[in-house]
């Protein structure tokens, strides 16, 4: 397989099975045991599902930091199993992780983005524009000076981020991006993701956060290394006992629409966020 | 145990180019039992006031007496004192380094001079507390425990030490919402046997579902005290010092903005629900 092949499907995933090997005295660990999962170019996949139910196995299978045991693993055009094209792959799928301050290698914001295309050999000129470009898309071009150790974890984890955009991904895989930030850091990174969105990059963000998922055009339910079930926000969050299963809960906009539904207010289905339902309400009087 | 802040100050690099007061003047009391919150936007000092509680750092000025004995004193009532505060950073599992799930949770008692026997009744005691079981769990590594037990771990060897108050950083940062609710139940039941809770937390729902009192901490001093209701229902505040409402309450606060107000605060979504029902169901008008 080869980059030039046009894809609809930026991720193609079959069959997927992953086990962490075995150390010491401990067994094998089976992590993924069939996932199957196509991500159309340009969507927002959001993916949750209980601790340990093999979503953050999944997004390292996505960029070949962890190789399938069987099954594929196809992302922009790549088999990640092929040694030769991995490092084309990791330019073309960029990770972020949850924890902002092991990400950053450099004491300086802009020199800490310029380290991926530095170590393409790009021009000295192309990697300022790609620099800048990247700083400015995450709203830290301001900041392109100071020391990251200086800058609040929102701030830290959009440098991340812009050091990933300094590829120029087709898609970007985030691991609970937002797991160790504040309220308004969080709120940094998810317009973060909006922007990558309009840009027309592939979002694929992994999180715990129920709110953050139902702003996805796609979500789907991890459960024991398997895909359980996935849709539309809508679909997804209008099953509350199939997520409990899966030790999930519902954002808290489709809990309230349910409760008046039980009090006997009319109230659509479909509603995930808080805006919709109070556009809906005060449509009724 | 009573524990009483008294116009505490704590200035970082004193005397230096980079000088910040952290906290001023800043006092407060938690009752014996209490489940209190402390929230406040990041930088707003809460990190140095845990710090200071827990006997870690020196205030500049003031002091915090546990029943009267001031906990910075150079006494060995003083050293008694702190004992009886226990805290759970936040990602306490990363501080988990025995062999076994049994030497880490002892690791505490063992250095109150406590016997062997004694150490192991106090942690099998702790981890049937957090819901992990002894029998089964004792004998293994705390790293072959899964992320949310590995964290109930960690705070096993805290409660090893039998703390009057307990004080926990973002307890639920980071576990799924099963975890989460785990953690909830674990507080609750904690504070139920006499344990005092100080939660801090930037989680606003888990405050108003857990908390008795909240404290809030806005550029180095306590801008509010009161129960969840009393300081839930200053939304304007709250939000001009970076902080967030409960969902419900964010609710209801905008549906009263687009001119639907209602009386009092909902901290829950049955609260809003009822009402939102008496807006607009059957009792409330022209509904369906």
């Amino acid at each position: 397989m080869n980059g030039s092949g046009s894809q609809k499907n930026i991720i193609q995933i079959r069959g997927l099975e992953y086990s962490y090997p075995p150390q010491d005295d401990r067994p094998a660990v089976p992590a993924l045991s069939g996932v199957d999962l196509d991500v159309a170019e340009g969507s927002f996949v959001a993916v949750v599902g209980r601790n340990g139910c093999g979503k953050s196995t999944l997004a390292k299978c996505m960029n070949a930091l962890l190789l399938p045991d069987s099954g594929s693993v196809v992302c922009a055009g790549f088999d990640t199993s092929c040694g030769e094209t991995v490092w084309e792959l990791r330019r073309n799928v960029g990770m972020v992780f949850q924890n902002p301050d092991n990400q950053l290698v450099s004491s300086v914001v802009e020199d800490d983005v310029a380290f991926g295309p530095e170590n393409l050999g790009e021009d000295p000129s192309e990697i300022r524009r790609r620099v800048d470009g990247a700083l400015k898309a995450v709203g830290m071009y301001e900041l392109r000076r100071q020391a990251p150790h200086l800058l609040s974890g929102g701030q830290k984890q959009r440098v991340a981020i812009a050091g990933v955009l300094a590829l120029d991904p087709k898609c970007v895989v985030l691991d609970e991006p937002t797991a160790m930030l504040d309220p308004s850091g969080r709120r940094e990174v998810m317009d973060i993701i909006e922007t990558l969105r309009a840009r027309g990059t592939t979002v694929i963000l992994i999180t715990h956060f129920m709110e953050e998922a139902a702003r996805a055009d796609r979500v789907v339910v991890m459960d024991g290394g398997r895909i359980a079930f996935e849709g539309s926000p809508a679909e997804v969050f209008a099953q509350t006992g199939r997520l409990e299963e899966c030790g999930l809960s519902v954002p808290f906009a489709a809990e309230l629409a349910q409760l008046l539904r039980e009090e006997g207010i009319d109230v659509p289905g479909g509603i995930v966020n808080a805006q919709q339902l109070q556009d809906h309400l005060c449509s009724l009087k | 145990m009573l524990v009483e802040v008294r116009n505490v100050t704590y200035t970082y690099n004193e005397g230096l180019p980079f000088e910040t007061t952290a906290l001023e003047d800043v006092s407060f009391s938690l009752r014996p039992g209490c489940f209190s919150a402390l929230i406040g936007h990041t930088g707003s000092g809460k990190s140095t006031l845990l710090q200071i509680l827990c006997g870690l750092i020196e205030p500049g000025a003031g002091s915090v007496l546990a029943d009267g004995t001031d906990l910075y004193e150079k006494t060995g009532a003083a050293l008694a004192a702190r004992r009886r505060i226990g805290m759970v950073f936040q990602y306490p599992e990363h501080q988990l380094f025995g062999e076994t799930v049994l030497a880490d949770v002892c690791f505490g008692p063992k250095n109150l001079g406590l016997s062997d026997d004694e150490c192991r009744e106090r942690a099998f005691e702790s981890l049937r507390l957090v819901g992990l079981d002894p029998d089964e769990k004792a004998g293994i590594s705390p790293f072959s425990l899964s992320g949310g037990e590995r964290r109930r771990a960690a705070i096993a060897g805290v409660l090893a030490m039998r703390p009057e108050l307990l004080i926990l950083d973002e307890p639920a940062a980071g576990l799924d919402p099963k975890g989460c609710g785990e953690m909830s139940a674990l507080m609750r039941s904690l504070n139920e046997e006499g344990t005092g809770i100080l939660l801090v937390s930037h989680d606003m729902d888990e405050v108003a579902a857990l908390a008795k009192q909240v404290l809030v901490l806005n550029g180095g001093r306590v801008a509010m005290e009161g129960t969840c209701e009393e300081v839930f229902s200053r939304g304007g505040e709250l939000a001009r010092m970076g902080l967030s409402l409960p969902a419900p309450a964010a609710f209801m606060s905008a549906m009263a903005q687009r001119g639907y107000p209602t009386e009092g605060v909902a901290l829950t979504a049955r609260q809003a629900a009822r009402k939102l029902s008496a807006l607009f169901g059957k009792r409330g008008g022209n509904g369906v």
